[in-house]
């Protein structure tokens, strides 16, 4: 086992790492993924929130921003956010696109580049357009509201196969794993076709440092606290922006690369909870079925989505305690909720500290407090239609679209990988997952994610 | 991760305060699900789990008045600056975040606290599921780490399993005893004194003395090393490999096993074929509170115990024959692997003129006869001072003849029949030989040479050429010799080439010590039998080809453990005089330290310090 050496290792087995690998054993290279969390499928993903929370996330169920003001989702688990996620898919628009442009000077990202990639991330996976015939009481509500405020909404479109909802399958559950593989995570597309190529994984294996040469090598500790290290010709990093940023910044990159771990996003999202003197049972069949379509929403830098969450999450939502707390919680089943994701413009950043502990910077400036504000401002009117009893504003702020760190771009002080997907200086390590996002597209990331992925196996093996 | 007893009431407080009943809905602590706290505290960074925990035990000293107070306070985090909120905002995270974790995370089976939101979920098709469990099998690097690693508790907590065991086994010892005579066939009183008894002193002696030995050993550090420390510590090596014998499948089993347990070693247990107690060990260790994948029982013969061989453990725990012992050293001797091996004895007793006769004599038949001779420790060479070798004798044919032998459930028998058949016919072979070659056969005349139902029997007129003189017979067979003097005695004790225990016996302490001290085995018993192994706080093992490697005590524990010697010094500018660049100046300053150091008297110490100092400043100057 010591010192091991694969054409490539890939660090980090989320949305972007199984295509990269399973590119590079389709085209007949050794491969070698190595991956924090633990290798669950259908029938041992953790069940209860309490086991879920705490084996499917980083920090034991969330990790803090530097105030607290953030809780941090961060997936460690083989398939990463594919396995957590709700698997929406979307394109980036032009607005994304022109603004990745500006801040980037990459000359692919536009509508026309990057369509090749999206019809390849897409015909790699089955994708299914929601049904409202499945809505439950929560889409209805989101979307007779927004209707009724003159705000347009479109229904989601899903990385999906067969969610069973005719059968009564409730999606909520898939929040720690689809039990039923129809969900289209990484661990049934992409890893399941690798692994009967001969790809191998090391699961429950935390990288630390590498260090860079003709054969990089990377260091890291396996579950039985064993220090191992793997040689490789080729190193993709595909553990996200906080998991990238962490590896190089530990690997003293910080001095020869400025921009790493800075222009740090999140898409900082804030649930509204509705009680209804009606039951809702927002937990029923498919968890979501809109998102708002409103250019307005668009423009001013927000938009909204009907969203639950199962018990544990929406109590930690609740700033009360004692019995008015348990009156709520009580009221769960009468219970709907929207949220609004911000497309957040202050650039946060990730920084090491003393003993390889890191801390994230991330805070919402006035433009991104006026953005949520107009978004609550409009949940609660759409609340406030519908005849809500209570209306509560979640308590605690939620990053879980996790990017930048790593950012493209043409110009040295302001990236840190190359329009190839490069490491800066580094022509044998690569990268390609949302790390290197340059800014906030205000789009869910991950089919954006799997294009660039796509894009860059080319680069890497030509 | 431990949880301090006072972070748990901490938690049922604030839960209490939290959660209160409300309509239908229990309370917090009726709930009654603070034993799953660990189920989020295993998977925290340790660091933030020890800063929460600190915040827990201060809040478990406070009224419940101030906790509800403090919780309110932290809802109300916004109001605060932001250096003050920050840290409201992590106590509610850290407080809330546990109490609303465990009573909404629907942990009971049947969803007491919200039955009306379980969901449905359909299940994935069977073909799918297995495509993945090849994959982590055949993929995964980590799989081969999955069915078996090292405790993850502290020594406190393993010591606490151990108490959990020895009070399961106390308490379930009817049906341990059941299963052992199933195995064993043995006598209810063998099952009990040979198997459960002297288990229960086993894991008495580690509950009590663990911790004390396996703590760092601070050590003395030399003169001529002034100023640094020294210390060893006991850490697990890895991987123990146990393979044992039919003769006590129970104590054989959960003795070795909870030694590398409580040591933090991950064990494979390999019972014998003949009595492998399936199910039992794994039972009874998983509900004591060991984690299934902290130890592995595998079953099977020679084969299996090859193949865990290969798997290169870190070392192996042998008990059984010296043949079997020969090949397991053989075959792990080129991987390196340390192996300890318990093997067999031919162990003498030797009775002096001056004993009670009645007492020495039962003693002898019980030596012989318990459980039916199967006993490594067995006496099979009983050496009798020729003053009283008739009247001796006379006495232990009356004894040998009184014993009763079944398979009983009340304790009404002696002996139980032998276990292994295979062991029958050694016995029947070792009779014959030595009645063809002349002995004369003194009691056991029932028996048919074939039956497992083997009486004791006492043979006399033994010569060096016969089987049962050099090889062990494993089996009821009572050898009688009779000495003239202490040495011929001894004589006859060592002319064997094993050198597991000894008794001698005689009013004379003095003479006695004298014989014990002349014999080359492991254990001596003086004026008892097969008593050294009754105590835990004594090592044991053999010599010659009973085996190599100590077990039980101290020696046991480090026999299981890495024994890692530590030296600590300050990070200075010193630059050591012994350190290069040497030069004919320093080597005489050396040489005089050196006379200084070992020789006699103040004036040499003097010299030694001297001398010292100027090799010290000439070291700093050559830098």
């Amino acid at each position: 086992m010591k010192d091991q050496t694969f054409d490539i290792i890939v660090i980090g087995a989320g949305v972007s790492g199984p295509i990269i690998a399973h590119h590079a054993v389709s085209q007949g290279k050794s491969c070698l993924i190595l991956e924090a969390g633990k290798f669950f499928y259908t029938q041992t993903f953790p069940r209860k929130e309490i086991d879920a929370n705490s084996q499917l996330y980083w920090g034991g169920g969330i990790e803090l921003n530097h105030n607290a003001s953030l809780a941090v989702l961060r997936p460690k688990v083989v398939g990463g956010g594919s396995i957590v996620n709700q698997a929406l898919l979307d394109r980036f628009d032009d607005i994304a696109l022109e603004d990745f442009t500006k801040d980037s000077g990459v000359s692919f990202f536009n509508p026309s580049s990057m369509k090749p990639w999206y019809d390849k991330s897409e015909a790699g996976l089955s994708v299914q357009k929601i049904s409202p015939e499945y809505q439950n009481q929560n889409a209805r509500i989101f979307s007779e509201g927004l209707a009724s405020l003159g705000y347009q909404f479109s229904p989601l479109t899903r990385a999906q196969k067969n969610c069973q909802s005719l059968a009564g399958n409730d999606c909520i559950n898939c929040l720690s794993g689809c039990s039923i593989n129809s969900k289209q995570s990484s661990l049934v597309t992409y890893l399941r076709k690798a692994f009967a190529q001969g790809l191998k994984i090391y699961s429950e294996f935390e990288v630390s440092h590498i260090k860079t040469g003709e054969l990089i090598q990377i260091f890291g500790t396996n579950k039985k606290g064993e220090h191992l290290s793997f040689k490789a010709k080729k190193l993709v990093l595909a553990s996200g922006a906080i998991g990238n940023s962490k590896i190089l910044l530990n690997s003293g990159f910080k001095n020869k690369i400025p921009a790493l771990g800075e222009f740090f996003y999140t898409h900082p999202q804030y649930m509204i909870l509705a009680e209804f003197n009606k039951e809702i049972h927002s937990h029923e069949g498919p968890l979501q079925t809109y998102k708002s379509d409103e250019p307005y929403f668009r423009k001013n830098g927000f938009k909204l989505e009907n969203v639950f969450a199962p018990p544990v999450a929406i109590s930690m939502l609740l700033p009360s305690i004692g019995s008015s707390f348990m009156k709520s919680m009580n009221n769960i089943s009468k219970m709907a909720s929207i949220e609004v994701a911000i497309r957040d413009t202050e650039p946060g950043a990730i920084r090491a500290k003393a003993n390889k502990q890191f801390v994230i910077y991330k805070k919402l400036n006035q433009e991104d407090l006026k953005r949520k504000k107009m978004g609550f401002e409009i949940i609660h009117k759409i609340f406030h239609a519908q005849n809500a009893q209570k209306i509560t504003e979640g308590s605690l702020g939620i990053a879980l679209h996790l990017m930048g760190g790593c950012r493209i771009g043409t110009e040295y002080n302001k990236s840190v990988v190359t329009p190839d997907f490069n490491l800066q200086g580094h022509q044998n390590i690569f990268i390609a997952d949302s790390s290197i996002f340059p800014n906030a597209p205000g789009i869910n990331p991950s089919f954006t994610i799997m294009a660039l992925s796509h894009m860059a196996c080319s680069r890497i093996i030509p | 991760m431990t949880i301090h007893p006072r972070a748990l009431k901490a938690i049922s407080k604030i839960g209490e305060v939290s959660i209160p009943r409300f309509s239908n809905l229990p309370s917090f602590s009726e709930a009654n699900l603070l034993e799953h706290t660990h189920r989020m505290i295993d998977y925290m960074p340790s660091k933030d789990w020890q800063d929460l925990q600190n915040v827990l035990i201060i809040l478990s000293y406070c009224p419940k008045i101030i906790i509800s107070f403090l919780l309110r306070i932290i809802q109300r985090h916004h109001f605060f600056p932001d250096l003050i909120g920050s840290l409201l905002r992590q106590l509610n995270l850290g407080l809330n975040g546990i109490v609303r974790t465990l009573y909404f995370s629907d942990i009971d089976k049947d969803g007491i606290i919200y039955s009306e939101l379980k969901w449905k979920t359909q299940n994935s098709t069977i073909d799918e599921d297995i495509q993945m469990q090849n994959f982590i099998q055949n993929n995964d690097l980590n799989s081969h780490l999955h069915d078996l690693e090292q405790p993850t508790i502290s020594l406190q907590e393993r010591v606490l399993c151990l108490k959990n065991l020895k009070e399961i086994i106390l308490h379930d010892q009817e049906k341990i005893m059941n299963e052992i005579q199933r195995a064993t066939k043995k006598s209810r009183s063998d099952a009990l004194l040979g198997d459960i008894f002297p288990l229960l002193d086993h894991l008495t002696y580690l509950i009590h003395n663990s911790e004390k030995k396996l703590a760092p050993h601070k050590v003395k550090t030399p003169l001529a090393m002034m100023g640094k420390s020294s210390w060893y510590t006991l850490e697990p090596l890895g991987t123990i490999l146990i393979i044992s014998p039919w003769n006590y499948p129970f104590y054989q089993a959960i003795a070795p096993i909870s030694t590398s347990f409580i040591t933090g070693n991950a064990t494979i247990y390999k019972p014998s074929e003949h009595t492998p107690l399936q199910g039992l060990i794994e039972g009874l260790l998983e509900k004591a509170g060991i984690a299934k994948n902290w130890f592995k029982v595998v079953y099977g013969d020679g084969e299996v115990a090859q193949k865990l061989i290969d798997s290169q453990p870190s070392k192996i725990f042998f008990t059984g024959s010296v043949a079997t012992g020969k090949k397991i050293l053989a075959q792990a001797a080129p991987m390196l692997i340390p192996v300890e091996l318990e093997l067999g004895g031919k162990d003498p007793m030797i009775v002096c003129g001056d004993v009670d006769l009645n007492r020495a004599a039962k003693g002898a038949i019980w030596g012989a006869a318990t459980n039916s001779g199967q006993s490594c420790t067995s006496v099979e060479k009983l050496i009798i001072e020729k003053n009283i070798y008739e009247s001796f004798k006379k006495i232990l044919i009356e004894e040998a003849n009184k014993i009763t032998i079944g398979t009983d459930r009340d304790g009404s028998c002696d002996m139980g029949p032998m276990i292994h058949e295979a062991q029958v016919s050694v016995v029947a072979k070792h009779l014959e030989d030595a009645i063809n070659k002349g002995a004369k056969q003194l009691t056991g005349f029932s028996w048919d040479k074939k039956s497992c139902t083997v009486p004791l029997i006492i043979l006399e007129n033994i010569t060096s050429d016969m089987l049962l003189y050099s090889e062990e017979t494993f089996g009821p067979l009572l050898p009688l010799y009779s000495f003239e003097n202490d040495h011929e005695a001894i004589f006859y004790a060592n002319d064997s080439e094993f050198g597991l225990s000894a008794s001698i016996w005689s009013q004379d302490l003095k003479r006695a010590n004298f014989i014990a001290s002349q014999i080359k085995t492991g254990n001596i018993s003086i004026n008892n039998v097969m008593l050294s192994e009754g105590n835990h706080y004594l090592p044991f093992g053999g010599t010659k080809k009973s085996g190599m490697g100590r077990f039980k005590s101290h020696f046991g524990l480090e026999s299981f453990s890495n024994i890692k010697s530590y030296l600590q010094d300050k990070n200075s500018k010193k630059i050591e005089g012994h350190w290069y660049p040497y030069n004919p100046e320093k080597f005489k300053l050396m040489q005089k330290m050196t006379q200084g150091l070992y020789g006699k008297g103040i004036k040499s110490f003097f010299k030694f310090a001297v001398n010292g100092i100027r090799l010290e400043n000439k070291a700093q100057k050559t830098n």
